[in-house]
This record gives C-alpha cells, structure tokens and sequence, in this order.
C-alpha cells in the first residue's frame, strides 16, 4: 500500500513537470499552430541557468530560480522574434522544420557551451515526511504537485479574466478578425511565447528538485513526453495539458511500477498513437473543420 | 454584351416537386436531391434541400451571403457528409461514397476560392484532372512499357484540346500560381471538365471579372454545355450572367429554397425580392 | 516559347535513356579505375559507400516529404527495419562464409534477398504506421511517426528479454554481420533507387500524389483517391529507407539501436530541406555534400551539429525552397540546348527568314 502511495506521488511529481511544459506547447499551438519543438530545449537552458547561478555564481536559490525563470522567458520571445515571425505567412512545413532547427541549435549550441557531460548539483530541497500508514512523501515531491497546481490556477485567470489573456483567445480564433479588432497580434503572440517559456522555466526548476542535474539534452525527452502530455490533452486547451501531463507521468510511473521501466518511453508513445487513433484531436481538442 | 439569345425554355414538372426544361423530361434528370440537409453543431445550414436538373440544363444556385450555396456544393460533392436526405446521381445514391468517388461517378467542380495545383504546370494541372482517364498501372510507369507512352500521349492530346476551349494552350508550360486571376479561373474550370464530368459545379465562376470577360465566359459556358452535353450548375452574384445563360433557376435562404423557376419567374418572384432587398415596413 | 519552335532539334525518347546509362556507365568506370588504381583510398572509398546510402535515404525521404507534402520525423526508424531484417537475415545465411571465400555468384543472391526482404519488411512497417497516421493531419503524422521512430528504437533495445533468446541483441548491438556492401553494389541500388522514384513521380501517380501536396481538396474532387496515393507514397519511401538500412548493415557489420535516434531522421531531413524539398538532384547533391563536408571538416566536428541546425534555420527564413528549389536536372535537356545552340550559330545566315517565322506564331508567344 505504502509502495502504491509513494509510486502514485512518483508520478504525480514528474506528471506535474509535464503538465507544465505541455501547457507551453499548448498555448503557442493554440496560437499560432506551431508544434514548437525548440520548447522542451527552453527548459533546459532554464536549468543550466540555475545550475551556474548556485554552483559558480553561489547566489541564493530564491535568486538563482528566478533568473532562470527570467533566463527561459527572455530565450522564448527572442527565438519567436528571430526565427518565427518572419515565418508568419510561410507553409506550415517551414514552420515546423524551423523549429527543429532551433531545438537542435539549442542542444549543440549548449554541448559545445558547457561540454557533453550532466552536470549534477546537491538537490536544491531535501528531506520527507511520513504520513500515518508508513507514506513516506518527499518534500520535493509535494512542493511540485503544489507549485504547478498554483501555477495551473493563476494561468486559467490570467486566460479567462484578463484583458491580455482574452487576446489571446481572440487571436487563436481567428487571427485576422482579432487583429481587426485592435488587438496587436505581435504583442499577444510574444506575450503567449514569454508565459509558455516562463512555464518551461519553472518546469525547470521543478525538474531539478526531482533530478538535480543538467545535460543538453536533457530537454528534448521531457520535451517529447510533454509533447505528448499536450496532445494526449487535446493540443491547445489548457486543461487538457494538465490531464495529459499527470496522464503521462502517472503511466510512467506504473510501467515502472510493474517491473517494464526499460519500455517506459515505448509506453508514452505507444499510448499517444493510440489515443490519436481513436481521438485524432486528444481527450479534450475541439474538431476543427476546414473551410471549403 | 454579345450573348442576348436567350435559350427558349420551358421548365416542366418532373416526378416529385422538382422541374426541368422541356427536352430533358424524358430522360432520367443527371442529379436529384431529396430532403437534402446538413447541421453544423446543432444549427442547421442547409435543411429540406430538393432540386432536380435536366441532362443538358444550365441551372443556377443564387441566394445572399451566407445562404448555404457553397455548401449544397459541398454536399453533392461530399466534401461534407449529409445529415439528412439523399442525392441521386444519374440514378444513383451518393451515400456512402467519398468525394473521389462521386467525381468519378460524374460530378466535377470549382471553388470559390480557386484551388489549383498552383506549383504545377497548366499542363499539369489539366493532366491530374484526367488522371482516371488516364489507364495504366503503376509497373508499366516505371518499366516505361509501350502503353505508358501511348497512353500518356493521348492524355496529352487531349488535354492541349481541352485547354483550346479557352485558348490557353500556349500556356500550357507555365506555372498555374502564375498565371493571372481569370486564367486561373478558367483553367480550374478546364481540369473539372478533364474528368469527364456529366454534371459541372461552378462556383462563382465570373467573381472578379469585367464585363467583357464575363460576356466571354458566359459564351464559353453555353459552348461547353452543348459541345460536352452535359449539365452545368452555377453559384453566381452577377445577375446578368445568371438570368442571360441560366433555364431553371433555385433560389436560398437561410439555407432553404424559396424560389424555383425560370429567370422570368424569379425576377418577378415577391420572395425573391424581399430576401434580396429586405421587406418593405408596413407603417 | 522557344519550344514551340519548329526548328527546335529534339533528341527522340529512347536515345535519352541511352544517353543516360551511358553517362551512368561512366561515371561508374571512372570511380572504379580511381579506386583499382588506388588514387581513392580504401578510407574514402568508404565515405562514397556511405554517400551512396545517404543518397538512398534523402531521396525516399524527399517523397514523404518533397512530394507528398508531409513531414514524417521516423524514417531513421524504417531506416533501422530495414538494416536489422537484412543484419539477422545475412546472419542467418551462409553468407560470411561465402563471403570469406569470394564466392560472389554464390553470394549474390543472398544479397539480393536481403535487399528485397528490407525493402518489404520496411514497407510493412510503412503500411502499418501510415494507414492510420495519413488518417490525421499534417503536424499530427509528425508525431505519430516521431513517436514509431522511438518504439521501434526501444524495441530493438529491448526485445530479446521478452522473446527469451538473442535477437537484435539489445544496446550491445547486432555484431558480425558479412560485410556485403560493396562500392558497386550501392552504386546500383543508387541507380535504381533514383530510377524507379524519377519514373513513379513522372507518372499519372506521380502528379497523384504532388497533387495533394498542392491542395488534398482540389485533389480528390479531380477524383484522386488520396488515401491511397499517400499511403502508396509513404510505403514507398519506407521501402527505400529499408535498402538503405540493409545496405547501411552490409556497410558496418554491427548495428546498435542507439545510431537511428530522432537525430539520425532529422540528419535525413535536413539533407533533404537543404536540396530543396521536391528536387531530387537537390536530395542528391546535399546528401553528397553534407556526407563529404564532415570528413573534410574532422578538425572543427563540434561545430558540425550546431552549423547543421543554424543552416536548417536560416534556410528557411532565407530560402525556404531549398538550394534547388524543385529543379530537376535533365542531361538530355541540356544535350538538346547544346545541340540547338551550335545549329544556331549555323543558322544565323539566314535571320530575316527566322524573325517572320517568329511573328506568325507570335500569338501564342507574346501572351505570358
């Protein structure tokens, strides 16, 4: 009972990661139609930017997370303005080649940066604590269902009650009445890029609490995963990329569980055909008609 | 404008509520739709849709914006699927069948907003469309027998021809993307016909034309009727064009037919007039 | 139009074909005396092995791709199919003993087998993997394929422990393979590779499936059972990504499941981008050079990847068509250009003549 329990919050935890980083996904294809491959890499630039701030840098954690999270932010509005929009008007195709460009530039570019090797830190949060019945919770573990979940709640206002978020879901209806509207499509689409990459920023730091250590390449697995988290969701809504993700992370977890965690990574994709197969749009996607 | 012989015509009552012209009555009517309607999230878009047209007819779709014209288009060519009703073609119930397969049974089209190949030659472009006409399997492509030869050159024969009926084949090397917007137009119409249609569905053919090229094509519209046989069916807005060339005429609204009958009827018709120009208050 | 023109000298279908092969021929003999006259050492006859086999994999690519008009991110998992199927197969074989022995026309047909089984295997694999993702649209068969790249990666990783015997022998690697692939016997699988794609694409098949590239709509409402045409193309290129990956086992010896990660698909793809997707002497040529480049640059090889993805990036804001865009090149066009030149310059004493010919049929040449 105690193992089920402490496999459960397993996968809670690492579910929350990808809840967050699929939400980024999410929103920048609900905007732009984008699958930004170049995401899962944001995350770890956020991380190595953690990782230097406390271990060459010693700044207080509390610093240190924040500016990765500034770090994240500023890299995703930059790579939309450099490398996607002047996209805007090109085929899908180009899009999407591009952003496997920027993604493979993140990664090589931080391999000849800061060497192939993981680094590995002292983990930023340590300790646990047991509940009645011998549960034994990690402190990481519980900080992150939490964080993510606040982070979840503030996201949903900020898209539903604000002016900037009602952009936002203007602009993803329909681009061109939006901007008709007034609504400054540069703006709200940086704005959708800084709060997807802000999200992969803390994803991050949340990653690190679970596995303190970077590699470049750390990002583009848990990238994929939460690619899949996303879709599995229903790309583009938000709730459907918290459903995807803790989806996702609690199926790892229990292939674990039973003993198969070699076929971890063959189980998300496997799962993900599957559910394209009988839902092509995801648990919660809206069907889209093409207008002829 | 220099097509002012208007056709004679006559429509008469087919079996059920439908009506044709007078020399196509003893032959089976090339479509027929019953009940035909379709709803897009609970709202209904097209509802209670019954038309018949004659073998050799030209008959016209016309309605405001956002009646429902591209989308009966749509139904017959089963880019969208029915919710309701049956569509006959020659005889035959469409049900079931993808839109590939009504092309083949016989229906072509063209598209509001022109969809060519636009990467391709013109050549191209008219070559796909007779892509079922064109026989031979995919060994005899690629060990280039004698058939494929053959076969490919008479599709190229007759695809310069039908490209004559527009004058456009010196263009025929040309990119479609490049060509200008009436061109285009034209060319699309071409690639329908490559099909070997019975029934050709244009839609606005003459949008974003001047008059003299709407003249010309309404000449050429006539031409292809009689040259091809076949039935033609037009969404158009400009009422020259639709009362000089069309014998029935089917008037939309809100996705429902209020009128069907000849130009003269139409232009007479008091709902005709109201769903254009509104009603007229009492007070 | 100069084509229009009645002088226009064409050369006659058949001795095209001719011409062809025989420059085909010559370019065959030539690398072949260089390498018997060990001007191109063993180490670089090597490398055009592997050119040959990045060429195989670019052009099958190039028809999901170039002419098909999606883009699947697995074709090093059809890659992988087709090189474990030839690897267990040749292993299962006589094969290394013949090949010991130098029995080539004992041998050949082993290799011939292995070819056609990858081929086929991968082709399978192409027909269960497209059936339902040509079902979804265009970014949703991106993931789809990403995702079977990635099983099929795990599988091989991790298949003996359920079967219970060796198999693909994990990440230990599939070792010992007869090393069949030789210069000739990629140079043909080369040729025909090219062949076969050039012959389908110039085909009422061909303009099937570039039609639904261009628009599916339009496409099926000109009758073109699109299902079946970008299945048809899809299994197709997975086809030819199974003889690369045979040839790819014949070339090695040992296959580990860690070479065909999403990297290697994206190597593939970016070969195929820089070419100009729909180009296949595009496909060809950048296969070539991003093959050579490397071995030329083994000083700077960090560099390498990073120079790879900021070219994929910058190609695509800059060219998005690729460095040929959809140009094919033709040698008997040329040939034909040559000719009609040098008749020209005969010719010429007779201008005034030519000049009325070309206002009489000025009509059709003004209008452009």
């Amino acid at each position: 009972m105690s193992l089920f329990f402490s496999q459960l919050f397993n996968g809670l935890q690492t579910g929350s990661v990808y809840a967050l980083v699929a939400l980024g996904y999410s929103m920048v294809y609900g905007i732009i139609l984008l699958l930004n491959f170049a995401h899962g890499d944001i995350i770890m630039v956020g991380a190595y930017t953690a990782f230097y701030a406390m271990t060459a840098f010693h700044l207080h954690p509390i610093f240190s997370v924040l500016l990765a999270i500034v770090a994240s932010t500023v890299l995703g509005v930059l790579i939309e303005k450099v490398a996607y929009t002047p996209l805007r008007q090109a085929p899908r195709l180009s899009l999407l080649i591009t952003a496997i460009g920027i993604s493979f530039l993140l990664e090589n570019g931080a391999q000849l940066l800061f060497g192939a090797d993981t680094k590995s830190m002292d983990p930023m949060i340590s300790g646990s604590i047991t509940f009645a019945g011998g549960i034994n919770i990690s402190y990481a573990a519980l900080m992150t269902i939490v964080v993510s979940i606040v982070v979840m709640l503030l996201l949903t206002i900020l898209v539903q009650k604000t002016k900037l978020g009602k952009a936002m879901r203007a602009v993803s209806e329909d681009m061109g009445a939006a901007q008709l509207m007034g609504i400054s499509l540069n703006k709200t689409i940086s704005f959708t890029f800084a709060v997807g990459s802000a999200l992969a920023g803390i994803g991050s730091i949340l990653y690190l609490c679970a596995y303190p250590q970077a590699s470049p390449t750390m990002g583009s697995m848990l990238g994929l995963k939460a690619f899949v988290a996303a879709v599995l969701g229903g790309i583009g809504s938000i709730p459907g990329a918290m459903i995807g993700g803790f989806a996702i992370g609690l199926l790892e977890a229990l292939v674990s569980a039973v003993g198969l965690s070699v076929w971890k990574d063959g189980a998300v994709f496997a799962i993900l055909i599957l559910v394209l197969l009988v839902r092509p749009t995801g648990i919660l996607g809206r069907k889209t008609m093409e207008k002829v | 404008m220099s097509t002012n012989k208007k056709p004679a015509t006559k429509l008469v009552p087919v079996p059920s509520t439908n009506i044709i012209p007078e020399r196509d009555v003893d032959k089976r009517p090339i479509l027929e739709t019953r009940h035909l309607g379709i709803d897009f999230g609970g709202l209904s878009a097209v509802s209670d849709f019954n038309m018949a047209i004659g073998r050799t007819e030209i008959a016209g779709l016309i309605g405001p914006n956002g009646a429902g014209k591209t989308t009966i288009f749509n139904l017959l060519t089963k880019v969208y699927q029915p919710t309701r009703g049956s569509i006959l073609l020659d005889g035959i119930d469409t049900a079931n069948k993808t839109t590939a397969q009504v092309n083949q049974l016989g229906i072509a089209r063209t598209f509001q907003n022109i969809r060519l190949f636009r990467d391709l030659t013109v050549l191209d472009n008219v070559l796909i469309g007779l892509h079922n006409e064109t026989k031979y399997n995919l060994a005899s492509a690629i060990f280039r027998i004698p058939g494929y030869w053959r076969k490919e050159r008479i599709a190229r024969d007759r695809a310069t021809e039908l490209l004559s009926i527009f004058d456009m084949q010196d263009l025929a090397e040309n990119k479609a993307g490049s060509l200008p917007y009436g061109a285009q137009r034209r060319l699309e119409i071409v690639r329908a016909l490559a099909t070997n249609p019975s029934l050709l569905l244009l839609d606005e053919p003459a949008a974003g034309m001047n008059p003299s090229e709407t003249g010309e094509l309404m000449e050429n519209i006539v031409k292809i009727r009689d040259t091809f046989g076949i039935a033609i069916m037009l969404i158009e807005h400009d009422m020259n064009l639709v009362m000089g060339i069309c014998e029935g005429i089917c008037v939309l609204n809100f996705g429902k037919i209020i009128a069907k009958g000849t130009p003269e009827e139409i232009q007479s018709n008091p709902a005709v007039i109201e769903a254009y120009l509104g009603k007229k208050k009492e007070d | 139009m100069k084509k229009n023109n009645a002088n226009w000298i064409r050369i006659p279908m058949p001795l095209r074909y001719l011409i062809n092969l025989a420059m085909i021929a010559a370019v065959w003999f030539v690398l072949t005396a260089l390498m018997k006259a060990g001007v191109i050492t063993n180490y670089w006859s090597g490398i055009l092995i592997m050119v040959g086999i990045n060429i195989i994999l670019a052009v099958s690519l190039n028809v999901a791709t170039g002419y098909l008009g999606q883009l699947p991110l697995g074709h090093a998992g059809f890659m992988a199919v087709g090189a474990y199927t030839a690897g267990i197969f040749m292993k299962a074989t006589p094969a290394a003993a013949l090949l010991k022995a130098g029995d080539t026309a004992a041998l050949t047909p082993y290799i011939i087998i292995a070819i056609v089984l990858s081929a086929i295997v991968a082709g399978v694999f192409g027909l269960i993997i497209g059936i339902p993702a040509l079902r979804l649209r265009g970014d949703y068969l991106a993931i789809i394929t990403l995702g079977f790249g990635e099983i099929i990666r795990v599988v091989l990783t991790n298949i003996d422990s359920i079967l219970g015997f060796d198999f693909t022998y994990g990440a230990a690697g599939l070792k010992r393979i007869p090393k069949f692939s030789s210069f000739t016997l990629v140079f043909i699988c080369v040729v025909i590779t090219c062949t076969v794609i050039h012959m389908f694409m110039k085909s009422r098949h061909g303009r099937a499936v570039l039609s639904i590239r261009e628009n599916e709509i339009a496409s099926e409402s000109s009758g073109i059972q699109t299902t079946y045409y970008k299945t048809l193309a899809f299994v197709i290129s997975a086809m030819f990504a199974g003889v690369a990956g045979c040839l790819y086992a014949g070339y090695l010896g040992s296959l580990y499941p860690s070479t065909f990660k999403f990297m290697k698909s994206i190597e593939i793809l970016v070969m195929v981008v820089l070419g100009g997707m729909g180009s296949m002497l595009g496909s060809v040529v950048s296969a070539t050079v991003l093959t050579f480049l490397p071995e030329l640059l083994r000083s700077v090889d960090d560099y390498r990847m990073v120079a790879y993805s900021l070219a994929l990036v910058i190609m695509m804001i800059f060219r998005p068509k690729g460095l040929m865009g959809s140009y094919d090149f033709s040698l008997s066009r040329w040939l034909e250009k040559a000719i009609n030149w040098i008749v020209g310059l005969f010719r010429k004493k007779e201008p005034v003549a030519e000049k009325k010919v070309i206002a009489k049929s000025g009509k059709g040449g003004g209008k452009a």
